[in-house]
């Protein structure tokens, strides 16, 4: 069995080719009439997942590539901008992309040329305030994603601007999430509402006409159930134990959680850790630090349990080790690590690895062996098994297999199981595992050198090892690779002969792992096919293209199933045989299971309210009613206030807002809109809003308040909104479903420490108070009542001036040159090495590429570029030599 | 002004820099009794409590507020500005308090006043004695400070990429052993670390190789 690197390149080439024929693949049988209901009329549609929303979506694309139509899309993932740019290319107009990185002068003509348009959520709000984009000319709006369009979305914001300028266009709504529309404080009344949408489209799995469609060409389904190897029920065992002692000490120092999110079942269910978060998230700044940490050990354990069945056992063990280094180099103290069954989980993944054999030799000394004798993973044999079976000759002339993995690493591993046999990959794992192990040490005595709590501890766990690793003798282990010591050992005294030779063989370097083509003869063609990431090609796609007589579901997912049907559903003929991988009794066929109940429930809701909806006839805003019946309420709002407080005939309201773009992110504009507001979107170097020519606001959520206290960037902040204006403003704003109190209830003392203690908020905001007397603070408890007073505010003081506002502050740092367009990513990590400063940076950016090249430079060049000692430090930091 | 009936003993006068000065009326006030961590006495002042050379206090229960709207205004015009820190002190104790909350911090905002939010007695104190104490404490703690061991720089700066935490950060570093050897790392070098997914390689390649500089 053989890689064929030839072979992939032919299979891509083939695959451009064929796509150009399929290009106009039509609507499966069943999702013809999806797509007339979403076509016919406004409306939402939800679709069961795997039924294919992209061909749909597609399809709907097409309708509008044509340059007598605008049409925007907002909220559409990449891979589906992907997909659109690739399949549309030929359509009169070809659908575009506008990022943050298209000009804004180039964008006005891009609207004007019409066709679809895919437009950032923020970069849309932007050309709306800005009447960048014609509105009047807009055909339509497509939404995807619609699960998220809540009230105080961007998207939401995004469609009232919308619906106010352009009472014709249409707007049409998708989604196959349909528990996302489950959501208690966004029920689907609401969604629908901030959609101006009046219809519902329900199409699940168990709907009449699909699953006649679907059963028409049935897919013959194998279910393969593994036996999981006693070590590995041990170690699933211990999770549960893990988890369960996790939930009891946490029920034991919080007591205040409730009951059903103490629940066992959820407790390992992969959305408990969400849910947990949200329930605690509205006390979460004030959580005592254990508490965080078991949440965050939850989460930690929950991502054991998916790795004990997806990895083989030396990456698990390797995975169990950094976890407990990284604890003990940050000091994090991890509930649990120190749990019992934690012993057990340790214990049983290392002798999934290593066997320990004792015996006395020949003069009655005890002495300790220890094998590396790495646990095969039963998946694959199971695999070998498989493929064996599908290749011998059957009758039928030739077998093309596909094998859907999760990921491309999965993928590389499988290939090589494949290719060169377990051992192989287990080898390679375990070279990893011991470069891994002679790094650390490295790092470690790098630890020791900085932190003298660590160190005893590293040392102690050091000594309790060397009594054992005296009487360690060398031995050849069965495996034939070469012997490790003691996992906790340095191992740099052995040259490393088995390393060498994987590293010749090691096929990761260039081969691309996000296609596995194997090629055993002529007749059978394997392929390895991750259908999580792959690059530009969906699944259903790809089956089409490849048309597998067997598909193995290495790793089984709902979305993967339901693609394997939909493609025989289209594809008449060429029956298709699917084994399905599972591990028997594993947590994982739980997860699997839960996830068709949920969604099967989440339609049956959604079916149940659709059957009793009432909504406004005029929720839609086609003819107006709901416009000007939410903008009178406003206008009566701001009339009082302003009868009341001037007097001031209505026109005369001074309503200009300059708010910074980056704060489009949140609700606040989209509110202050709502109220009359007038935005004026600008880039603003110092606050978040400007009022009036000497009215600066910085906002901050609690927990950026605290964020930005603690880091020290909220005193940078006061310092230039108090250099610039006369009346700079802290604004505080509380979250509506969070309790409105900065420290504890209230009532409850203990979260208010006897003492006056520097490290708390209360004493960090005395202290700005204190070194800021002319700072302002505004208190808010939700959006709402921010919105409110900045209303009220404005009213009092003059128009700002937004080119004005712009311009304030920048000649200050590097703010600047994230102005000019430079990268943020790379900027910012370029910005935290140490030797980089605000003077040095603008030469290092203009001189070299990118981070990558950085890292090349001799010690001579980066003295040149940021001075000869800022220079040494640098290098000294990238060549890990820093020691002073 | 509240709650005269609890009538507790005067302190001692001994008028030292290190005193929270109380008005008179604060008599009786419970947020007294919880001042633990600071000396106190009563004396006659414009403001509720004097709490350092400069800084004044203006105490308002929201209730009471409720009850007599016009009392705040009156006193907000007999503080004047001859205080440089003027702190507005609200103890909120009624179950909605935006809209007396949106009111006050608008007065302030016109009259130049620091609103400050309570919410219990205790915390109140808190406040009081936080800003005595505090009285000459320079504002430089609040800075930003970088630590400067090496695993918390590598971390700092491996962090500013989404989804990166200090357990990768550490993977990284004891993969690749530089910082220089985890800039030039391939993207399939990156994917096969232990607990790294795919966004996150991806992310982290696409950090280490973007220009600076787009090419336009």
């Amino acid at each position: 069995c053989v890689v064929c690197r030839a072979s992939v390149c032919a299979w891509h080439e083939g695959l451009a080719a064929s796509k150009m024929e399929t290009k106009r693949a039509s609507l499966l049988p069943f999702q013809a009439r999806p797509f007339l209901d979403i076509v016919g009329d406004d409306g939402l549609l939800v679709l069961g997942r795997g039924l294919g929303l992209e061909r749909i979506c597609l399809a709907l694309f097409r309708l509008y590539c044509d340059p007598s139509s605008l049409v925007v899309v907002v909220n559409a993932s990449q891979h589906i901008q992907d997909l659109a740019v690739d399949y549309l290319h030929e359509e009169k107009v070809r659908p575009r992309i506008i990022t943050a990185e298209t000009l804004a002068e180039d964008r006005t003509q891009i609207y004007l040329s019409g066709g679809v348009l895919f437009v950032t959520s923020r970069i849309l709000i932007m050309d709306l305030l800005t009447k960048r984009i014609p509105v009047h000319l807009l055909t339509g709006t497509i939404v995807l994603n619609a699960e998220r369009v809540i009230p105080m979305s961007s998207e939401a914001f995004i469609l009232r601007l919308i619906r106010y300028a352009n009472k014709s266009c249409f707007i049409k709504a998708l989604s196959d999430n349909v528990e996302g529309f489950l959501s208690q404080q966004h029920p689907i009344e609401k969604v629908l509402k901030c959609l101006w949408l009046r219809r519902l489209y329900l199409w699940p799995r168990f709907e009449q006409s699909i699953l006649a469609s679907l059963s028409e060409h049935p897919a013959q389904f194998e279910e393969v159930r593994i036996q999981m190897t006693p070590l590995m029920v041990n170690i699933q065992h211990a999770l549960t134990d893990i988890v369960l002692a996790c939930l009891r000490e946490l029920k034991r120092i919080y007591p205040a959680l409730t009951p059903e999110s103490m629940d066992f079942e959820r407790g390992l269910a992969s959305s408990f850790e969400k849910l947990l978060r949200r329930q605690l998230d509205a006390v979460w700044h004030k959580l005592a630090k254990r508490v965080k940490q078991i949440v965050i050990d939850l989460k930690t354990v929950q991502t054991l349990i998916m790795l004990l069945v997806q990895q083989d056992s030396v990456s698990f063990y390797h995975f169990l080790r950094t976890l407990r280094a990284t604890d003990s180099a940050y000091n994090v103290n991890s509930y649990w690590l120190y749990v019992d069954a934690t012993d057990t989980l340790f214990g049983c993944a290392r002798s999934r690895v290593y066997t320990t054999v004792k015996e006395k030799d020949a003069g009655g000394v005890d002495k300790t062996t220890i094998f590396e004798t790495p646990e095969s993973n039963p998946k694959w044999s199971a695999l070998l098994r498989i493929i064996h079976e599908i290749g011998e000759p059957n009758g039928v002339a030739t077998s093309r297999t596909l094998i859907l993995v999760e990921d491309p690493s999965t993928c590389h591993h499988v290939q090589t199981v494949l290719c060169e046999g377990a051992d192989a990959v287990l080898r390679q794992k375990l070279f990893k595992l011991k470069k891994w192990q002679r790094d650390f040490s490295k790092l470690k005595s790098e630890i020791v050198g900085n932190k003298p709590s660590v160190a005893e501890g590293i040392r102690g766990d050091q000594k309790a090892n060397l009594g054992k690793r005296r009487r360690t003798h060398s031995k050849v282990s069965p495996m034939g690779a070469e012997h490790s010591d003691l996992p906790d050992e340095p191992l740099d005294n052995q040259p490393d002969e088995a390393a060498e030779l994987l590293i010749t063989v090691d096929p990761e370097q260039d081969f691309s792992t996000n296609f596995g083509l194997l090629e055993e003869d002529e007749s059978n063609l394997i392929c390895v096919f991750p259908w999580k990431y792959n690059l530009g090609v969906p699944l259903s796609q790809w089956l089409e293209e490849y048309r597998p007589s067997h598909v193995i579901l290495y790793d089984p997912t709902l979305t993967a199933v339901r693609q394997i049907e939909a493609y025989r559903a289209g594809s008449i003929g060429s029956p298709c045989v699917v084994y399905f991988l599972v591990y028997d009794s594993s947590l994982q066929e739980q997860q699997y299971l839960t996830s068709v109940r949920n969604e099967k429930e989440a339609f049956e809701h959604l079916i149940k309210f659709k059957a009793s909806m009432a909504l406004p006839v005029d929720q839609d805003g086609r003819s107006g009613i709901r416009q000007v019946h939410e903008q009178s309420l406003h206008q009566r709002d701001l009339g009082e206030t302003s009868t009341r407080n001037a007097g001031k005939p209505l026109a005369a309201l001074p309503v200009k807002v300059v708010v910074d773009v980056r704060e489009f992110r949140s609700a606040l504009p989209s509110l202050l809109h709502e109220r009359g507001l007038d935005l004026h979107a600008t880039t603003l170097l110092v606050g978040d809003y400007v009022l009036a020519p000497e009215i600066c606001i910085e906002r901050k959520s609690i927990p950026d308040l605290i964020g930005s206290l603690n880091s020290g960037r909220l005193y940078k902040q006061c310092v230039a909104m108090t250099r610039f204006y006369s009346l700079p403003i802290l604004l505080i704003e509380f979250d509506s479903n969070k309790p409105f109190s900065l420290l504890g209830s209230g009532a409850v003392g203990e979260f208010i420490s006897a003492d006056v203690d520097s490290k708390s908020v209360m004493s960090k905001l005395t202290l700005l108070t204190l070194s800021f007397p002319q700072l302002r603070i505004l208190w808010c408890r939700n959006s709402h009542s921010t919105a409110d007073l900045f209303a009220s505010l404005k009213q009092h003081y003059a128009e700002p001036d937004s080119e004005r506002a712009a311009a304030i502050g920048t000649d200050s740092t590097d703010e600047p040159l994230l102005r000019e367009g430079y990268a943020p990513t790379p900027f910012a990590i370029l910005k935290k090495l140490p030797g980089v400063t605000s003077k040095n940076i603008r030469k290092i950016i203009e001189n070299v590429r990118s981070l990558k090249e950085l890292a090349s430079l001799s010690l001579e060049q980066l003295q040149e570029l940021a001075g000869a000692q800022n220079g040494l430090q640098l290098h000294r930091f990238l060549a890990n030599t820093s020691k002073k | 002004q509240q709650q005269q009936q609890q009538q507790r003993p005067v302190p001692l006068k001994t008028a030292t820099t290190n005193t929270l000065i109380a008005r008179h009326t604060q008599r009786g006030n419970k947020v007294l009794s919880c001042i633990k961590n600071v000396p106190w006495e009563f004396d006659d002042i414009v403001p509720d409590f004097l709490v350092g050379r400069g800084s004044a206090v203006l105490y308002l229960s929201l209730q009471y507020h409720i009850l007599h709207p016009d009392y705040i205004y009156t006193r907000i015009r007999d503080l004047g500005r001859q205080y440089r820190l003027r702190v507005l002190l609200l103890s909120v104790d009624i179950t909605s308090p935006e809209r007396s909350i949106n009111e006050l911090c608008k007065t302030a905002v016109m009259n130049q006043l620091t609103v400050i939010l309570s919410w219990s007695h205790e915390e109140t104190a808190r406040y009081l004695e936080t800003y005595k104490l505090y009285e000459n404490k320079p504002g430089d703690t609040l800075q930003e400070r970088v630590s400067d061991d090496y695993l918390t720089q590598l971390s700092n700066a491996m962090c500013t990429v989404r989804g990166v935490n200090k357990t990768d950060a550490v993977t990284l570093m004891t993969t690749f052993g530089t910082l220089s050897d985890i800039f030039k790392a391939g993207v399939n070098d990156l994917r096969l670390c232990p607990g790294f997914g795919d966004a996150k390689a991806e992310r982290l390649h696409r950090a280490f190789n973007e220009p600076f500089v787009p090419d336009h």
